[in-house]
């Protein structure tokens, strides 16, 4: 094959048709919001969005690179949860403690994530079975630790992480914009991502050209749980407490996202910028609930329907194998 | 005329699959397609399956010109295809994979009870020399024996005209003999068979016509008694290659310290005591008949599956003369052993990724700083593997999964030669690669064992280890029965050898 054929023929990658694809669908969906409710565009509407949708991003970048590589982890939720109501009692109050606080949910949420992987890369359990366990534990350890009250440690300093404004911006905007580039980084330019991709493709053929499956479908998991833990710190910082169910509901968010943006189920393909427009049309959605003054149990409904329609729109492309 | 293709063109997006290609097809004739890899062959007969739909052109299947719209339609109207791409599910046993591709059916006419569907499909099997029973796991069956459950399955629907995409590509020579018989068998009773291959002994074998496809454009169309095997190279090629195999210009130095060496080494249940050794510059063939433990014993000397407590590898493997224990792939491809596994599809790529991610993969750190990919690093590699072993592929960002079979074999060689390594191990290179290909293959195998690779080859197709080797060895019942230097070595004395194997080695049931 001669360079200039090779050149003129370049051909897009695949995948991404599913993340350009769900941009489209986002944008029209906006189109529709901005014509159905007159406050849709309004800006501090939009911040709020924003707002909302920063913790939903962080924890599903998480998600995707899990399912990236052929696994899922339902624990995400509960350690978000988890992790509000640590940061929020450690912290109680003072703001010597912010640090400490931070720095141990990340260690426990590293623990987690350790856990899951190993169970899951070396002992060979099922992905779905073993994190859900760990969520039901990690559920359970919340509540013994907080005794079901919600605790209200939170320091108006840590509350900044999300409630401040840099340039009239959210901050939390900017955490999830870091979480996003830095995600893109090492899943596009590291070997570390490049196995990713590869062992979610053909985990043997992967195995088989050398690279350490196990030990990277295991980070997987940690690094699932540290995005959790950071979306936690997000949510716990916009909430402005902690609260054992805190962050119940976004493990299925975030696989929603992660579907709707494209990334398939089973592994090897997907962008994770389809999934930054999955977790905007999920927020867009709720708010367009709250816009219309509909009654706030649809937002369950909606939630439903759009994980439905994320999984049906990746059977559809698997099938046809488009 | 059972079948009328006329003028079909087909393209993917900038690439030309078709070019107003035409092909008749009478009853009781065996129609042999032959052409380079990534001629069109696999696009025409998705398209006269109604699995994909021409841009252009008609068909005519039986005088009726309906289209046919959807592989169901197709096979309803008598059309069964054996496709390149083995189509079994893994988790079904081989009478449930033939009860599937039934169901079509039964909604058209009716049910199909699972006994009489049992008893057909053991009917096929039986016909077809099949040595696994019909309630066996297809997951479990060899490369050879899934292609026979997947021919038996194109049998099953009793076509009028089957449609076979390189059925023998990782078929043992011996099973092929027995599906030849059959299909003349059939075809004397009226059947229409479209055969594709790159064997061209299988073409002046079975085929009464022969259509050469090159470049997705019709490019000779014959009866085979007009055609020789030369003319029918250069239609596919378009030069004549004169020598598929690359003269040995070097004598392996066996003085030298061996690169590769085998001492004893025995995996219990699947080869015993094998002890061998490849000096540096040297090719190994490693004949055998198919489940006689050759593939055992090279993904054991790769480390595959790793080291477990419950099958322990017991002997000696030394690469360079220093004991080297294989615990897993990254070991041993860290120590500089190359390793192209058979089943290209299961284990070779990931078919989802790209030609350049493919090829990267065993040496994603050699191409990195700190963990981070130099992408222009990457991308030279690959456009130099891509060009140097002429890989058809619109660019090394394309999907391998969409390139044609032969050119993914190439791609799975390419990560290798792109990696370069001490000791290769070929299992099967050549399944499904084109003649002129194969040709550049050999040629490429023979440079690398002059600059002093280490290769051991195991290979089904006998010309190709004889032609290739610089010594034989032949395995039976997992054991090295015979050693045959190179000139002494003929198609029937490693044949002999693995069937005297067969019968007097104490050795083992069936290693596979
Ligand atoms: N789905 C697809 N998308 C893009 N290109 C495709 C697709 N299918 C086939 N092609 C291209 O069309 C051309 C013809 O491919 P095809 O598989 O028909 O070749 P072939 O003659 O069967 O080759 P082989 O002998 O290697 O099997 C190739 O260049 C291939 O890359
Ligand atoms: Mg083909």
């Amino acid at each position: 094959m001669s360079a200039i054929a090779a050149r003129v023929a370049r051909a897009p990658r695949p995948d991404l048709t599913g993340a350009a694809a769900s941009w489209l669908a986002l944008f029209t969906l906006a189109v529709v919001a901005s014509i159905l409710s007159s406050d849709f565009l309004d800006k501090q509407n939009l911040l709020n969005i924003g707002r909302q949708a920063a913790p939903l991003a962080v924890v599903s970048l998480g998600q995707t690179i899990v399912i990236l590589c052929g696994g899922i982890d339902v624990s995400v939720g509960a350690v978000m949860s988890l992790t509000t109501v640590v940061v929020s009692t450690e912290m109680n109050g003072d703001p010597s403690m912010v640090i400490p606080a931070v720095l141990l949910v990340l260690v426990l949420g590293a623990a987690i994530g350790i856990v899951n992987g190993f169970l899951v890369a070396r002992v060979g359990t099922d992905p779905f079975v073993t994190t859900l366990a760990a969520m039901l534990i990690i559920s359970g350890a919340a509540l013994v630790y907080t005794q079901g009250s919600p605790t209200n440690g939170l320091t108006p300093g840590f509350r900044q992480i999300s409630e401040g404004e840099v340039l009239g911006i959210p901050a939390s905007i900017f955490f999830a914009a870091g979480a996003f580039v830095f995600c893109w980084f090492i899943l596009r330019r590291t070997v570390w991502g490049r196995t990713i991709y590869a062992l979610g493709g053909n985990m043997r053929a992967t195995f088989l050209s050398g690279r350490r499956t196990a030990l990277v479908q295991a980070s997987a998991y940690l690094a699932a749980s540290l995005f959790a833990v950071v979306a936690g710190l997000l949510l716990a910082a916009r909430i402005g407490t902690g609260a054992v169910s805190a962050g119940s509901g976004y493990e299925l968010e975030s696989i929603a996202a992660a579907l709707i943006g494209g990334t398939a189920f089973g592994g090897g393909r997907g962008r994770i910028s389809g999934t930054i427009a999955g977790v905007l049309i999920l927020i867009v959605l709720f708010n367009l609930v709250n816009l219309l003054g509909l009654p706030s149990q649809l937002q369950q409904i909606v939630r439903g329907a759009v994980i439905v329609l994320g999984v049906a729109v990746y059977s559809r492309r698997a099938v046809t194998g488009s | 005329m059972i079948l009328q293709v006329k003028d079909i063109t087909k393209r993917f997006g900038v690439v030309r699959a078709l070019e107003g290609v035409s092909l008749d097809v009478g009853r009781g004739e065996v129609h042999a397609l032959v052409g380079e890899n990534g001629a069109g062959k696999s696009t025409l007969t998705r398209i006269i399956g109604g699995a994909e739909r021409a841009d252009a052109g008609d068909i005519s299947f039986e005088g009726s010109s309906q289209a046919l719209s959807s592989p169901a339609a197709a096979l309803a109207a008598g059309i069964s295809i054996v496709y390149q791409h083995l189509n079994l599910s893994d988790e079904l046993t081989v009478a449930g994979n033939l009860y599937l591709g039934r169901e079509p059916r039964r909604a058209l006419r009716g049910g199909v009870d699972d006994k009489a569907m049992r008893r057909a499909v053991t009917a096929w099997l039986d016909r077809l020399g099949a040595e696994f029973p019909a309630d066996e796991l297809v997951g479990r069956l060899s490369p050879s024996d899934r292609q026979l459950a997947e021919i038996a399955r194109g049998l099953s629907h009793d076509p009028k005209l089957l449609i076979m995409d390189e059925p023998t590509a990782s078929l043992a020579p011996v099973a092929a003999e027995r599906v030849f018989a059959v299909l003349r068998e059939l075809t004397a009773a009226g059947l229409a068979v479209i055969y594709i291959t790159h064997e061209l002994a299988h073409v002046f074998d079975l085929a009464d016509r022969v259509t050469v496809l090159k470049d997705g454009r019709n490019a000779l169309s014959a009866p085979i008694a007009e055609v020789d095997r030369g003319g029918l190279i250069e239609a596919m090629v378009g030069r004549a290659v004169e020598e598929l195999f690359p003269p040995r210009t070097q004598q392996p130095d066996r003085a030298a310290a061996p690169a590769l060496e085998l001492r004893d080494l025995t995996l219990p249940g699947y080869f015993e005591s094998v002890s061998f050794s490849i000096a540096p510059g040297e090719v190994v063939g490693l004949g055998g008949l198919v489940g006689s433990g050759r593939s055992r014993v090279a993904r054991a000397i790769f480390g595959d599956p790793p080291e477990r407590a419950a099958d322990p590898l017991r002997g000696t493997v030394l690469v360079d003369g220093e004991s080297f224990r294989p615990r897993g792939p990254r070991s041993a491809v860290k120590r500089g052993i190359g390793f192209v596994p058979e089943d290209r599809k299961a284990a070779g790529l990931v078919l989802g990724a790209t030609v350049a991610d493919n090829i990267a993969l065993p040496q994603l750190e050699r191409l990195a700083s700190f963990g981070v990919l130099r992408r222009g690093a990457e991308r030279a590699v690959a456009e130099r593997e891509t060009e140097a072993l002429r890989i058809k592929t619109p660019g090394v960002d394309a999907e391998v999964g969409n390139l044609s079979g032969g050119n993914q074999q190439k791609v799975v060689l390419a990560k290798w030669l792109a990696r370069g390594c001490r000791v290769l191990i070929l299992d099967e290179p050549t399944p499904g690669v084109d003649v002129g290909a194969k040709a550049e293959i050999y040629l490429l195998v023979r440079k690398l064992a002059d600059e002093g690779t280490a290769v051991l080859l195991i290979s089904s197709d006998l010309p190709e280890l004889l032609g290739l080797s610089d010594r034989v060895l032949v395995m039976s019942r997992g054991r090295i029965v015979a050693e045959l230097e190179a000139e002494a070595a003929t198609e029937e004395s490693v044949m002999k050898a693995a069937f005297d194997g067969m019968e007097t080695a104490p050795g083992l049931e069936s290693a596979a």
